[in-house]
């Protein structure tokens, strides 16, 4: 096993050596290992770690009136759903280590980021919404118009016990409305 | 047959030193500004009618906004750590006027790169302008992916001209780039982009430890989300994905490891677009028709990757002009012959 090891590991210096040394690929092979040593953590660098893996759940989260109707988030703030979800997931991420942190000190239950509660993700959705109406882009359009109460829901989509995709929405973030 | 088939093999996989023709690096320069504009998606717009936000978008620069609508960093990224370390803030860039003059000043670099005038400094204006407003970008909360690639092709031009002047010196080469210095230019930014694939290849066989393939069917869980969040944006539809496919992915996963597992080597294997003109042409095609299927299935955004592949490999007026050269060149030889 570690001949093989050893072999494997060989083929792959010879390769990489091959490969730096030709012109051809040079800032190719650098740029390859700056980006997966830097990860995300420098811009202009970046691993691509979008759909690398593919969890068996996931998340995103909607807009919606003081009734929790939806509303169309670029229309209503000028940005896709899809940017304030990955705001909102920071932020969760963030409640999320600060709780482990202290459920292992205290109790040394085990969080999961699934099951999280809505109380527990309570500030992170209130959260996304203070960042929503503070880069509001639809400002000018408003005219001074203040916002009406807003919500925000988080949507776990999993797959349920008939093998189906399940969607399970909870309200996880409130806006009393204002000037914004 | 055989022949034609040595032919082709020959064509698409000799090893070949590229050398770009100097009108060929002017037009790549122009056409990559026209990237920075994003022409090629107000084309298809126009194209599709949609006039009105052709006409309304046609003369912004797109990478860089005049007007940012961020007001505070709250989350530093990158550079803005370092910069907030030294009480440096790059929520000016929210501010109007600053965000204004950045503007201009990208503005006026674009146009001495158009000209091919002064490139390590207008390189320099044009990379900083980006690594500046990515990063503010970035230090909102979340980490975007859609300015990176053409940041680095950016930087990597930039860092390409230094050395040129580093090695020729001169004041000739501070105004404008030999052939050879601009042909190792082009070069750089090709390798930059294929670098982006096989990073992405490696990201998704570390982060899926080896499986991704495997994995591909929970891929539909992944779609329902993205089909969801576009649905979200305007309370409509936006996604061509039919309301079946998720589900059946998760329920026939051999079909779904085939749909979907060639992403993983298609991006990989990138690097063999570096071999010759005809491969690079080939294998951009691939990376461009594998892009649209993903953006029309789950509404992401890679115009920038499609129109850089179009400009840097795919490369139309290299081929027109070499159809046109080989039909006259056969012209030539037959007026010989009779």
């Amino acid at each position: 096993m570690i001949r093989r090891l050893r072999t494997l590991g060989s083929f792959v210096v010879r390769l990489l050596r091959r490969l730096l040394a030709h012109p051809r690929y040079q800032v190719m092979a650098v740029m390859v290992a700056a980006a997966l040593i830097l990860g995300d953590r420098l811009f202009p660098f970046s691993s691509f770690p979008m759909y690398a893996g593919f969890p068996d759940r996931t998340h995103y989260v909607y807009l919606a009136d003081d009734e929790g109707r939806p509303l169309p988030m670029h229309d209503f703030f000028g940005y896709r759903t899809t940017k304030i979800k990955r705001i909102y997931s920071n932020e969760m991420r963030d409640i999320f280590r600060s709780l482990k942190d202290s459920s292992e000190s205290e109790e040394g239950d085990e969080i999961k980021l699934h099951t999280m509660t809505e109380e527990q993700l309570r500030p992170a959705g209130d959260a996304t919404l203070r960042w929503l109406v503070a880069n509001d882009r639809r400002r000018k359009q408003r005219k001074g118009e203040p916002l009406p109460a807003l919500r925000l829901y988080h949507v776990d989509v999993d797959r349920g016990p008939d093998g189906r995709l399940r969607r399970t929405a909870r309200w996880v973030g409130s806006y009393a409305g204002g000037v914004s | 047959m055989s022949g034609w088939w040595r032919r082709g093999w020959r064509v698409i996989w000799e090893r070949e030193a590229v050398v770009f023709g100097r009108w060929e690096m002017a037009l790549m320069r122009l056409l990559f500004a026209l990237v920075m504009f994003d022409a090629g998606s107000k084309l298809v717009g126009w194209a599709r009618a949609d006039a009105g936000s052709f006409n309304a978008r046609w003369g912004q620069v797109e990478v860089i906004p005049p007007v940012s609508s961020f007001v505070a960093q709250p989350k530093p990224h990158g550079l803005a750590v370092v910069l907030e370390k030294v009480s440096l803030d790059l929520a000016f860039l929210g501010d109007p006027s600053m965000a204004g003059m950045v503007y201009v000043g990208f503005l006026v670099a674009l146009g001495c790169y158009v000209i091919g005038v002064v490139l390590p400094v207008a390189l320099g204006v044009m990379f900083f302008s980006l690594l500046l407003h990515g990063t503010f970008h970035n230090s909102q909360g979340s980490i975007h992916h859609h300015l990176q690639l053409i940041t680095c092709v950016v930087g990597i031009q930039w860092i390409a001209s230094l050395v040129a002047v580093c090695r020729r010196g001169g004041a000739r080469t501070w105004l404008a780039l030999d052939g050879s210095s601009e042909n190792r230019l082009v070069n750089w930014t090709q390798q930059v982009i294929v670098a982006a694939y096989v990073v992405s290849a490696l990201s998704k066989l570390i982060i899926s430890k080896g499986g991704w393939i495997w994995d591909a069917p929970w891929f539909g869980i992944q779609l329902a989300k993205a089909v969801d969040q576009d649905y979200y944006d305007h309370l409509r539809p936006g996604t061509e994905t039919p309301a079946w496919l998720p589900d059946w992915l998760l329920e026939n996963p051999w079909q779904a490891r085939g749909l979907f597992g060639p992403a993983l080597p298609l991006e990989f294997f990138a690097f063999l677009a570096l071999r010759n003109r005809a491969m690079g042409a080939l294998y951009a095609m691939a990376l461009i028709g594998f892009h649209l299927t993903v953006s029309s299935l789950m509404s992401l955004d890679f115009r920038y990757n499609v129109q850089m592949m179009l400009v840097y490999f795919v490369n139309g007026p290299f081929w027109l002009w070499w159809w046109a050269a080989g039909r006259r060149r056969r012209a030539a030889a037959y007026a010989r012959e009779r």
